[in-house]
């Protein structure tokens, strides 16, 4: 039957005409008949018109057979809908802008979940890859050590093609001081990508051919900017760390190598096989764990039949030789996952935007019931004409999805640009590009339509029950409203004073002036004396640089905890504290030799020895006992690092094979590039240039706070709309009431209190619940506070005065109002 | 409408069966069946004309008739409709509730 239906409606229009045809040939044949029986011809078509009926209403009864009663239901709520919003543009424009709103912010979140999980590479056949995880009694790591990578490479037999890259290693470049990132890529992995250049060729296996001329491909990025795009880059001879290489290509906008998470961009591509030549390693490096495997497994070959061969691959090479740490176990995973796994701070972030959507919903949900007010005549005629409630409900709720629908359909495309333009602007990695794809489109419809559903239920069914009341959902919702943006006001604050931090460390480094240098230096056999004696007469060389004015040290940087305190430990040489422009309020700094006595911070020295002079104190660090010295301002640094307080001591021999030295200069930056070279070959150091900021350990992605200080205005803005709505309407409603309070004399506040009693309690307990969701939501985003406490009052007590204010200003006329009634005229209108 | 008799008691549609037993006998197009109706109840039953195309419209939408173009009598080009076998058994089924109907009705109005 629904078959025919279908069949029916397919042909409808034809199917019309039959019918029409059909039905005026039998009037002809009426027509004939009556004339027959002597009637003249007009007559004769007047009454076979009159025997006939209505032709047009037939039809339309004929039509309507074919639709279920349902669908035509449907069609009238539809249209009666669009006459019902036509009527009212104002309201129906604000509605799908609040919706667009809503509805666009939370795609464009969508957009870019989807471009950074699901779709982070531009590569042709990206599900046929694989990627290579080693796991070991440390973790699961993405990376092997360069002798593991190379003995699977020679001996695996699953792999179709068997892809290397390495970590991301900082090289200065025509001895440039801004160190460019270098990948090093297996012979033949661009052709294996099946990557196409923006210019001249990529890499091929020759050119990892021992003997082959030392060739490069630049980095688009690095190709706009060093060489304004010039395509006559090609062919000509670049410095790389001093080594000449000669440019064949360079790479495609969107591509920026395999590794998951964004951690630099790529600026000059080589083949493995120049690591050495560039970048020199003691022994070749072959214990680093900075190689990256990915591949494509043979035709037939399962990713556990994989993992099973590189096991017992393994295995073999830990026979062989256990220096180079193989794994324990190998594990065989697509490049291109369909699981994710949500960080922290991006599910905070989704749910506090699925929140405003939710808030944005509150504010329609009330709005309509406002309109239930204007329109409760109306229904009330529908019902008593014999409308059954659950049609009316239908219709109000038809009415409420069309402009969902609609809001949905601008907020998908708004959400769509917003994410493009996000792209654009920000700084992500190159080839994060969105993705219009099925899974996006179920997210825009879905999200519309729960929209459409979540707004206009309760207000439908309200409207058909008892009419718009001060209902327990209208004030929940206004307590939802007030949660999220005490939520989102007190997680900006919040965001932005641990951006304040971050500045003021930035402010603390001349870093147009400094340089920073990561220095690997050989130290088997070597003394402690020695060894710091080593760093001193290195600095000593770097001093003699033409414009430098000043050389310090540091050893990489520890953490550790004394007595439950979190506490980071840099080893440094004294200039290092007029680097970072530390001076000493307390006692004094050490000098060479002195490698029993340690330098506090002020904060440590204040939590650990209150009132009390820490100089001559002991502490215990790393289990040594060392005597105090003196006390120097905050850095800042520690509390960037989790909040941990500073202790500083002398250079050790372990800080050898990491230690950072900092150059600062009076002049060009590029002037002392050429000579830290020289100074670091003549002395067989591997050395590299690194950004400032990373030697610091200063972050440098902005933690957000603008971001969600937007959100913070809309959710703030919402609920400001809602507590404005719900207070009028509470005065209005109790107008009777309040008028005879104040008939009999009751003071303004207690009239206030009586009118607004039920929003305000709504009120607090939305702020407090948005305190207790905004404790947890900054536990989650700890790691983005830079050690602002968890419980930062400041911020707390910012937030609440901030938006106690906003809705101050929201109840303030209404509760005027409600005083200024004036009784006698309030009980006349009755 | 012809549904809801299935779910009630109430009269056959009388229509829909009128039409079901006139097309069992042969296939004709609109016109000759309200003639055939006519004729056939002894010039007792005169539909009106333009009811007849909803009624065939339904009949042919529960697929109980086929209806397809064709030559009348009076080579008119016209949709000639057909009983289909679904529509014959639909047929008794109308006849069967109608005989049982009308038998309570009588047996109602018999009492005194």
């Amino acid at each position: 039957m629904l078959i025919r239906r279908i069949r029916y409606w397919l042909r409808a229009r034809q199917r019309q005409a039959e019918l029409r045809a059909e039905m005026e040939s039998h009037l002809e044949e009426k027509i004939l008949e009556l004339r027959d029986a002597g009637m003249t011809e007009p007559r004769a078509k007047a009454e076979a018109r009159r025997l006939f009926g209505s032709m047009a209403l037939k039809q339309e009864e004929s039509r309507e057979i074919w639709i279920a009663r349902q669908w035509s239901a449907l069609a009238q709520d539809v249209s009666y809908g669009v006459r019902i919003l036509r009527r009212s543009p104002l309201y129906a424009t604000v509605a799908v802008l609040i919706l667009t709103l809503g509805i666009g912010i939370n795609l464009a979140a969508f957009h870019l979940v989807n471009a950074i999980v699901f779709h982070p590479y531009v590569l042709r056949d990206a599900g046929g890859l694989v990627r290579l995880l080693s796991v070991s009694r440390a973790g699961e790591f993405d990376s092997f050590s360069r002798a593991e990578a190379e003995f699977y490479r020679e001996y695996a037999t699953s792999f179709a093609r068997f892809i290397e890259e390495s970590d991301g290693v900082n090289a200065s470049v025509e001895d440039e001081p801004e160190p460019i990132r270098l990948t090093f890529v297996s012979g033949s992995y661009f052709t294996d990508l099946a990557i196409v250049p923006a210019a001249g060729r990529l890499l091929v296996s020759g050119d990892a051919h021992a003997g082959a001329p030392p060739v490069a491909v630049l980095g688009f990025g690095e190709w706009q900017k060093r060489f304004g795009g010039d395509p006559g880059v090609l062919g000509r001879s670049i410095h790389v760390n001093g080594k000449p290489v000669q440019i064949v290509g360079v790479a495609p906008a969107d591509f920026n190598g395999l590794q998951k998470g964004f951690k630099g961009i790529t600026g000059i591509w080589l083949p493995q096989q120049l690591r050495n030549y560039v970048s020199p390693d003691a022994d070749e490096g072959r214990e680093r764990h900075d190689a990256h495997l990915y591949g494509r497994l043979k035709p037939g070959f399962t990713t556990a039949g994989a993992e099973a061969e590189l096991d017992s691959l393994s295995t073999r090479l830990r026979e062989k030789d256990a220096s180079t740490h193989p794994s324990d176990q190998v594990l065989v995973a697509p490049l291109v996952s369909r699981t994710f796994r949500f960080e922290a701070d991006v599910a905070v972030f989704l749910t506090l935007l699925l929140l405003i959507l939710l808030s944005a919903c509150a504010n329609l949900g009330n709005l309509l019931l406002a309109r239930g007010v204007a329109r409760q005549q109306e229904i009330s005629m529908r019902v008593a004409l014999g409308a059954s409630r659950w049609r009316v409900i239908r219709q109000l709720v038809t009415e409420n999805v069309m402009l969902a629908l609609l809001g949905g359909s601008t907020g998908a495309v708004a959400g769509y640009f917003a994410a493009k333009l996000f792209i654009a602007t920000a700084l992500v990695p190159p080839g994060l590009h969105v993705v219009m794809d099925w899974w996006m489109l179920v997210v825009s419809a879905g999200i519309a339509l729960l929209t459409g559903l979540a707004f206009g239920l309760a207000p439908a069914f309200q409207s058909v029950k008892k009419g718009p009341r001060l209902a327990r959902s209208r004030l929940t919702l206004v307590a939802v409203q007030v949660a999220v943006g005490c939520v989102c006001l007190i997680l900006s604050v919040m965001l932005s004073r641990a951006g304040r931090r971050l500045e003021a460390l930035d402010m603390r480094i001349d870093d147009r002036r400094t340089l920073a240098v990561r220095c690997e230096i050989p130290s088997a056999n070597v003394s402690a004396i020695e060894g710091e004696r080593i760093v001193y007469q290195l600095e000593n060389d770097m001093a003699q640089l033409p414009g430098i004015d000043g050389v310090a040290s540091i050893g990489p940087k520890r953490r550790f905890e004394s007595d439950g305190q979190p506490v980071l430990w840099t080893t440094a040489t004294p200039w290092y504290f007029r680097l970072m422009n530390l001076s000493v309020t307390r006692g004094r700094l050490f000098s060479a030799n002195e490698r029993t006595l340690t330098v506090v911070s002020e904060s440590l020295a204040r939590a650990v020895w209150p009132n009390q002079d820490p100089v001559g104190k002991p502490f215990r660090i790393r289990g040594v006992e060392r005597i105090v010295i003196g006390v120097v301002r905050d850095s800042g640094l520690g509390f960037v690092d989790s909040g941990a307080l500073e202790a500083y001591g002398p250079i050790e021999k372990e800080d050898l094979a990491a230690l950072t030295l900092f150059l600062h200069t009076t002049a060009s930056m590029r002037a002392p590039v050429g000579g830290i070279r020289t100074i670091a070959d003549r002395r067989s150091i591997n050395a590299s240039l690194v950004p400032v900021k990373k030697a610091l350990g200063i972050p440098t992605d902005s933690p957000g706070g603008g971001l969600i200080g937007a959100l913070g205005a809309l959710a703030t803005t919402l609920a400001f709309v809602g507590l404005f709505g719900v207070t009028s309407f509470a005065v209005a409603q109790r107008r009777r009431e309040i008028a005879i309070r104040i008939a009999m004399g009751a003071s303004p506040a207690a009239i206030v209190w009586a009118a607004l009693a039920q929003p305000l309690i709504a009120l607090i307990v939305g702020a407090s619940g948005g305190l207790g969701l905004a404790a947890t939501a900054a536990m989650l985003l700890r790691s983005q506070l830079y050690g602002l406490p968890l419980l930062d009052l400041t911020s707390y007590t910012t937030a609440l005065a901030s938006l106690g204010l906003v809705m101050t200003i929201a109840i303030l006329p209404s509760a005027r109002r409600a005083i200024r009634i004036d009784p006698a005229s309030a009980l006349r209108a009755e | 409408m012809g549904r809801k008799s299935d779910k009630n008691n109430a009269l056959p549609e009388p229509l829909d069966m009128l039409i079901l037993k006139i097309l069992s006998r042969e296939n004709l197009h609109g016109y000759a069946i309200v003639q055939a109706i006519h004729r056939s109840s002894g010039n007792e039953i005169l539909i009106e004309e333009g009811s007849l195309y909803p009624a065939l419209q339904r009949l042919e939408a529960n697929g109980w008739i086929d209806g397809e173009w064709g030559l009348s009598p009076a080579n008119r080009r016209a949709r000639v409709y057909q009983l289909t076998a679904k529509g014959r058994k639909r047929l008794n089924h109308e006849r069967r509730r109608y005989e049982q109907v009308t038998l309570a009705i009588a047996r109602l109005m018999a009492q005194e």
